[in-house]
């Protein structure tokens, strides 16, 4: 086993524990311990005001699949689809949902079916789509402008995998005069989405969509196993720094070469 | 909430073949399953993309009627994906028995229809990530923002290389920006990704999260 | 206390005076006794009123009663004006000396009200006995003169003015709300003659009074009639028979014009709840000695006023004969409610001019005997003065002993006669049968003493029915009161059943009936004289209190809340009449706010939501006309520049140089595994930057096999080696392999590094790739001598690094991406050990790396439109972010002023 894979046991491992332990301590789901965010604050907003306006929310899973990097910030997605579904039950309108990817859209689906079932909403007309818009960044971003541009729609929620193509979808909303709540894991993309959306989700803040939204207190324990694992993660580039300051690296990666 | 039978058996598949993939990436003894795995995996994507393109087609099949405005756009979207299919099968006809052509009908339909037209969105992209740019400071006036703003700037500007205008100290600047500032924000966001990936793996292979309907 | 009304003036003057203090005039009549119950002080000013005259004797009673003595219709119509509904005037009886002023005794203008027929006092009992003669209809044509249909909702007092002919009782009993229950209350006779034949009357005139006596749906006032002796139960019946049963009235010997004092006292609740028992009792009592000799010469009127048929000498003067109908019997009750139904709803009858029923007795046969003296029972002390018997209570027992040994033996004599006549004046006796023994004494003297024990035992029969209980001899005999030529109409209306208010308010009444006779107080009707004779101010109203009643049972009790809109309410009336709610403008304009918001709550309104930022067009049109003239017009018009060679430090530093170091040590033949993983839209960028690469790997010879993880990379490698790599003549299969799409991405990746020959068995174009001489020598992923990454995706490029990177172990892997994925991968290349081994990223590394190979490409041609596109952006996102600034702050300065206005 290498150095690298024994640290991929250990990680996972321990934040499986962590979770694990976050969960029991936490019996009661409550939001008060983790800092707010302005874009999921936004998006229960928009969830009461589609209930109240009789619209619908849209919302983006992007184009990434489940078999590659991308897979996390897509299911990420998907909770967060299953989460708007639920909230806005009550609404006229269903959410529309629209992906990039023919996996994310059948499991889009699947999901789609799956809490309409389970909140009863027996009418299939009703329920929400989970439509493959285009199979490339640019043929799925333009399929997707002409969602936004219902003027059903009242507010977009993109989160998933998207490039620099976003700034059509962030844009398309602008002009629709309906706020934009965005977030993916592509780096270039965030940087487009920060300068063009309304409500931008910033690094891991796509993936704290379920502890926002009350998915449930695993998703809150799954926080709190970030942060322990974020404050290791900076102790640690801070102690190879001052070992590097020191000349101890070099021992300490020797050593470690041998050891494996 | 209704209680599906085939629940238990799909949440329990997809933790097993979870953990299995995971624990083959560390376990070399277990890489034939892995790799068995993977290529049922991979079957299963290429289906799935043809799923979704069937998917495709009936959603806009649905949009197909008086009561859509846009249901031109979507007559349009139907004709063109069964006209590349059978040109496309007629490529594979022709390469696969009679060694022929090498996919030239697509290849003609992918030059000079699809490549401009994705090259043309991108490059109306670059017209909005600069209308973007340009309107951030109306958007969020913070110290943040019009950081970001002077950065973009900068970055371009060291970019810019004409001889006779070339500003060497843009370049550095540039350079410094990428590799530090840049590279450690990228860095930072990425170890976030990645724990955020990380837990969301973590409940995938828990079932406490079942996208796949479970 | 007492006043002596003038008839000229209408003021009062004292008793003792002779003629009027205040216009000189002679003062009515001698008796000042009589004339003073006759116009009480209070009612002087009452509005309504018939100027009095002087009724010092016969003659000038006529004089008096002359102008208001109307013949026929004419004097129905003097006194009931249709347009004087609300005057509620009672005449006033001025002489008696004859039997013609008497005609307009009992005419009243509002039968509507309360009233009660007060018989002025007569000088002699003849006198009275004329008064009551008139009471004999003559017929159905005099009928339709007492109830003119014009006056169907006012019931006014019918104050006996004179009655030497049927004319004026006609007048007297006109009423066309035949549900007000009237009571005649005899006036204080001189002696006991004159009051025996004054009560006589107010007998209960049978089951027909006793439906008017207790009108169903008002109970509380259906007690105040009082017996009045009438024997000619046939007219009693129709008098009393009413389409309004919530107004009871009783008429008074002596008038009230708006609120007689029977009416007042009657008016309050209390004796309301008394009422009944105290009606009843002289009814229980009565049990009527027929003395034909004695009635016929005392009270011979009153017999006309009986029996039509008996033998009245008709130069009886008449004396006010007062009528009470507090008779109750299941029969009459029948035809009443026959009569009830003939005219379909009060509403209706109120507006129909139907003649009351009552007055079919004209057409009965004569000589019907049915005197059931009916008389109060309030206690001696409570009654007025003109009503105590302490002078002739000798006379006056005779007289009633008589008039019941009278009415027994015609009861008797007439057993044969018409059944209406039976039963009229056999059920009030059937009724009465336990007051035997009271009829030595006149029943309603006997009843102030039996009346409070008996009263709080027994219910009297002819209340039964207020207590639901038919009595078994009487249910039988269906009282017929009209006979002749209306019999088949009234069989008519026998035929039809009680209707369910009435039968209800039998049940309702029973209780109350109840409730009264265990009280067994004195007559209400007795102890009401008090209020209104007592008061001494000239209204009537004294200074505390503010309104008295005139009107209804309450009428004359002060400080109550007037009773005019239930007085006037009738249930059936009520429930056909809609309701016409008189609403201002201030109402009206409420409902349409209520009308208003109401509306508005199903509308749906679009919620209107600030945009989070607005929209630029003009910016974006600008910087889109901008880029692309200035880039398009370099393009076009521009040409190639050339640049600086960069340091050599530089370039041993950077990936262009590591990359360029391992393509120029490949040599020919060496497979070399290109994947093209980047989107068609990126195919400018990418194809800038890869040219030169694949320029270098194709000059250097080696065999180049192709691969993609995006559906669209096989066809974007074809068009890569056609559109930039045509002079290089690479042959598909010979030196190059395109292998086509590779599914699952990452997974993807890492099967193919475990096993690329499984995974990608043929190549795009279906071929046996892994034969081709590209591949020939490959069974790994490590066999290959480089791998070329071109990619636009920093997360391809990552899943290249870290699925393919780290199980390469001698290969190098190698980019050329987009610029924008650069900072990405850079600490890959920068890594120790090294994941990537050099890296192309964009127009500026491409254009170096040309440089290195001195060999002008793609990426030199688009240097001078790529740095004229990067300049204008710049200038445009500065000019437009400055705009912006400004903007922002002024508008936030602009929300601040208006948050300090605010």
């Amino acid at each position: 086993m290498s150095a690298t894979g024994f640290t991929g046991i250990v990680v996972i491992v321990l934040f499986l524990g962590l979770m694990i332990f976050f969960s029991i301590i936490n019996q009661e789901p409550k939001q008060k311990n983790i800092r707010p965010i302005q874009a999921y604050n936004k998006i229960n907003q928009e969830i009461n005001v589609a209930v109240e306006d009789g619209t619908q929310l849209h919302i983006s899973l992007g184009r990434g699949g489940i078999t590659g990097p991308e897979s996390a910030s897509a299911l990420a997605g998907l909770s967060i689809l299953k989460q708007v579904i639920e909230k806005s039950s009550v609404c006229d309108y269903p959410p529309v949902a629209s992906t990039g990817n023919a996996v994310i859209s059948i499991l889009a689906q699947d999901t789609i079916q799956g809490t309409s079932k389970a909140i009863s909403i027996a009418d299939k007309g009703k329920n929400p789509s989970g439509e493959l818009v285009g199979v490339t960044p640019f043929s799925y971003a333009a399929g997707t402008l002409t969602t936004i541009r219902d003027n059903n729609v009242s507010a977009n929620i993109h989160t998933g995998w998207f490039g620099s193509e976003i700034t059509w979808l962030t844009t398309a909303g602008e002009r629709q005069s309906t706020p934009t709540i965005a977030g993916t894991a592509q780096l270039p993309a965030q940087a487009v989405i920060y300068a063009s959306a309304s409500d931008p989700l910033i690094g891991e803040e796509l993936y704290a969509g379920g502890a926002y939204l009350g998915a449930g207190k695993i998703h809150l324990a799954s926080i709190s196993a970030q942060d322990v694992f974020r404050w290791i993660i900076i102790f640690v580039i801070l102690g190879s720094v001052l070992l590097k300051i020191l000349g101890i690296d070099i021992f300490v990666e020797n050593s470690l070469a041998g050891s494996m | 909430m209704n209680i599906k039978l085939n629940a238990p058996v799909s949440t329990a598949i997809a933790i097993g073949v979870g953990i299995i993939v995971l624990a083959g990436y560390f376990i070399p003894s277990i890489t034939n399953i892995r790799f068995a795995l993977l290529r049922t995996g991979l079957v299963l994507a290429a289906v799935a993309l043809l799923v979704g393109i069937i998917n495709l087609l009936t959603v806009h099949f649905k949009k197909l009627g008086p009561d859509n405005e846009n249901s031109g756009y979507s007559l349009i979207l139907i004709i063109a994906l069964l006209l590349t299919l059978v040109i496309g099968i007629i490529d594979m006809v022709q390469s696969y028995m009679f060694g022929q052509s090498n996919f030239q009908m697509t290849n003609w339909i992918f030059t000079n229809i699809q490549l401009p037209i994705e090259t043309s969105l991108l490059a109306v992209t670059a017209v909005s990530l600069t209308y973007a740019a340009a309107s951030i400071l109306r958007k969020r006036m913070d110290l943040f923002s019009i950081t970001f703003f002077f950065v973009i700037l900068l970055v371009l500007l060291g970019s810019f290389s004409i001889p006779p205008a070339t500003l060497p100290f843009l370049h550095i600047i540039r350079d410094w920006i990428v590799r530090v500032p840049a590279l450690g924000g990228a860095r930072g966001l990425l170890l976030g990704i990645a724990l955020g990936t990380i837990t969301t793996g973590i409940r995938i292979l828990m079932g406490t999260d079942r996208p796949y309907g479970g | 206390m007492t006043d002596i009304l003038c008839p000229t003036c209408g003021r009062p003057n004292p008793d003792n005076q002779g003629s009027c203090e205040f216009c000189g005039s002679p003062l009515g009549t001698d008796d000042s006794s009589l004339r003073n119950d006759l116009f009480p002080a209070k009612d002087i000013n009452a509005p309504g009123r018939h100027p009095p005259v002087e009724p010092d004797d016969s003659s000038r009673l006529d004089d008096f009663l002359k102008p208001t003595e109307p013949a026929g219709s004419s004097l129905r119509n003097d006194f009931f004006p249709p347009e004087e509904n609300d005057d509620h005037g009672s005449l006033e009886p001025t002489g008696l000396n004859d039997s013609s002023p008497l005609k307009d005794f009992f005419s009243s203008e509002d039968l509507g009200n309360q009233e009660s027929i007060q018989p002025t006092e007569p000088d002699d009992s003849s006198r009275l006995d004329d008064f009551l003669k008139p009471t004999e209809p003559a017929g159905s044509s005099l009928r339709n003169d007492f109830f003119p249909p014009e006056e169907n909702d006012d019931h006014g007092s019918l104050e006996p003015t004179g009655l030497n002919d049927s004319s004026p009782l006609k007048d007297f009993f006109s009423s066309e709300d035949l549900g007000n229950q009237e009571s005649i209350q005899p006036t204080e006779p001189d002696d006991s003659s004159r009051l025996d034949d004054f009560l006589k009357p107010t007998e209960p005139a049978g089951s027909s009074l006793r439906n008017d006596f207790v009108p169903p749906e008002e109970n509380d006032i259906r007690d105040i009639l009082e017996p009045t002796g009438l024997n000619d139960s046939s007219a009693l019946k129709d008098f009393f028979s009413s389409e309004d049963l919530g107004d009871q009235e009783s008429i008074q010997p002596i008038e009230s014009d708006d609120s007689s004092p029977l009416d007042d006292f009657l008016s309050t609740k209390e004796i309301d709840d008394q009422n009944n028992l105290r009606a009843a009792e002289p009814l229980e009592d009565a049990k009527p000695d027929s003395e034909p000799t004695s009635f016929s010469g005392d009270s011979g009127w009153l017999d006309m006023l009986q029996d039509p048929n008996s033998t009245i000498d008709e130069d009886q003067e008449s004396e006010a004969a007062p009528v009470s109908a507090p008779t109750v019997d299941k029969p009459g009750t029948d035809w009443l409610e026959k009569i009830k139904r003939l005219n379909k709803s009060a509403d209706e009858v109120e507006e129909d001019s139907s003649f009351p029923d009552w007055l079919s007795v004209t057409e009965k046969p004569e000589g019907e005997p049915k005197a059931k003296p009916e008389e109060p029972e309030s206690p001696a002390e409570d009654v007025p003065d003109w009503l105590q018997l302490d002078d002739d209570d000798d006379q006056l027992n005779d007289f009633l002993q008589k008039k019941d040994l009278y009415d027994s033996e015609i009861k008797s004599e007439d057993s044969g006669e018409t059944i209406s006549e039976e039963e009229e004046s056999q059920a009030p006796a059937e009724l009465f049968e336990e007051g035997v023994e009271h009829k030595k004494f006149p029943s309603w003297a006997a009843a102030q003493d039996s009346a409070p024990q008996n009263g709080a035992q027994e219910i009297p029969e002819e209340l039964q029915f207020l207590a639901g209980v038919e009595p078994d001899s009487i249910t039988d005999q269906i009282v017929d009161p009209f006979q002749g030529e209306e019999e088949e109409f009234f069989d008519d209306l026998f035929s039809e059943e009680l209707p369910g208010w009435l039968t209800t308010a039998s049940e309702e009444g029973a209780q109350i009936a109840e409730d009264e006779i265990s009280r067994g107080e004195l007559p209400g009707w007795v102890e009401a004289m008090r209020p209104v004779v007592e008061s001494s101010d000239m209204t009537g109203l004294s200074e505390d209190e503010d309104y008295i009643e005139n009107y209804g049972p309450l009428a004359g009790i002060p400080s109550v809340l007037p009773a005019e809109a239930e007085f006037a309410l009738d249930p059936e009336q009520a429930a056909m009449k809609p309701l016409d709610l008189t609403a201002s403008k201030s109402h009206q304009e409420y409902v349409n706010l209520l009308k208003k918001l109401i509306g508005e709550e199903k509308k749906v309104k679009p919620i209107t939501k600030v945009a989070p930022v607005q929209t630029q067009r003009i910016l974006r049109w600008l910087i889109a006309i901008i880029l692309i003239i200035t880039v398009g017009g370099t393009i076009i018009f521009g040409g190639t520049i050339e640049t600086k060679i960069p340091p050599e430090d530089q370039v041993n530093s950077s990936g262009y140089g590591a990359l360029f170091n391992q393509i120029d040590e490949l040599f020919d033949g060496q497979p070399v595994l290109i994947a093209f993983d980047y989107q068609p839209a990126a195919t400018a960028e990418m194809h800038i930057a890869a040219a030169s690469v694949v320029d270098h790997l194709m000059e250097q010879g080696t065999y180049l096999s192709f691969v993609s993880t995006q559906p669209t990379g096989p066809v974007l490698a074809e068009h890569f080696l056609t559109s930039t790599q045509e002079k290089h003549g690479y042959i598909h299969n010979q030196q190059y392999i395109n292998l086509g799409y590779l599914p699952g991405e990452s997974a993807g990746l890492v099967s193919f590094v475990i096993a690329p020959k499984k995974i990608i068995p043929l190549a795009f174009d279906g071929s046996n790739a892994w034969g081709s001489p590209p591949l020939v020598n490959v069974d790994s992923i490590s066999d290959f001598a480089m791998i070329l990454v071109i990619t636009d995706d920093p997360n391809t490029a990552k899943s290249w690094i870290e699925q393919v990177g780290t199980h390469l172990k001698d290969t190098p892997l190698n980019m050329v991406v987009s610029a924008q994925v650069e900072p990405l991968i850079q600490p890959y290349f920068r890594a120790s050990p090294q994941l990537l081994s050099g890296y192309v990223a964009g127009v500026i590394h491409s254009l170096n790396y040309e440089h290195l190979r001195e060999q002008p490409s793609l990426a030199s041609t688009a240097w001078l439109p790529y740095n004229i596109g990067i300049i204008i952006t710049v200038g445009t996102m500065f000019i437009g972010g400055l705009a912006n600034g400004v903007l922002s702050l002024f508008s936030r300065h602009r929300a601040r002023q208006i948050g300090e206005i605010k």
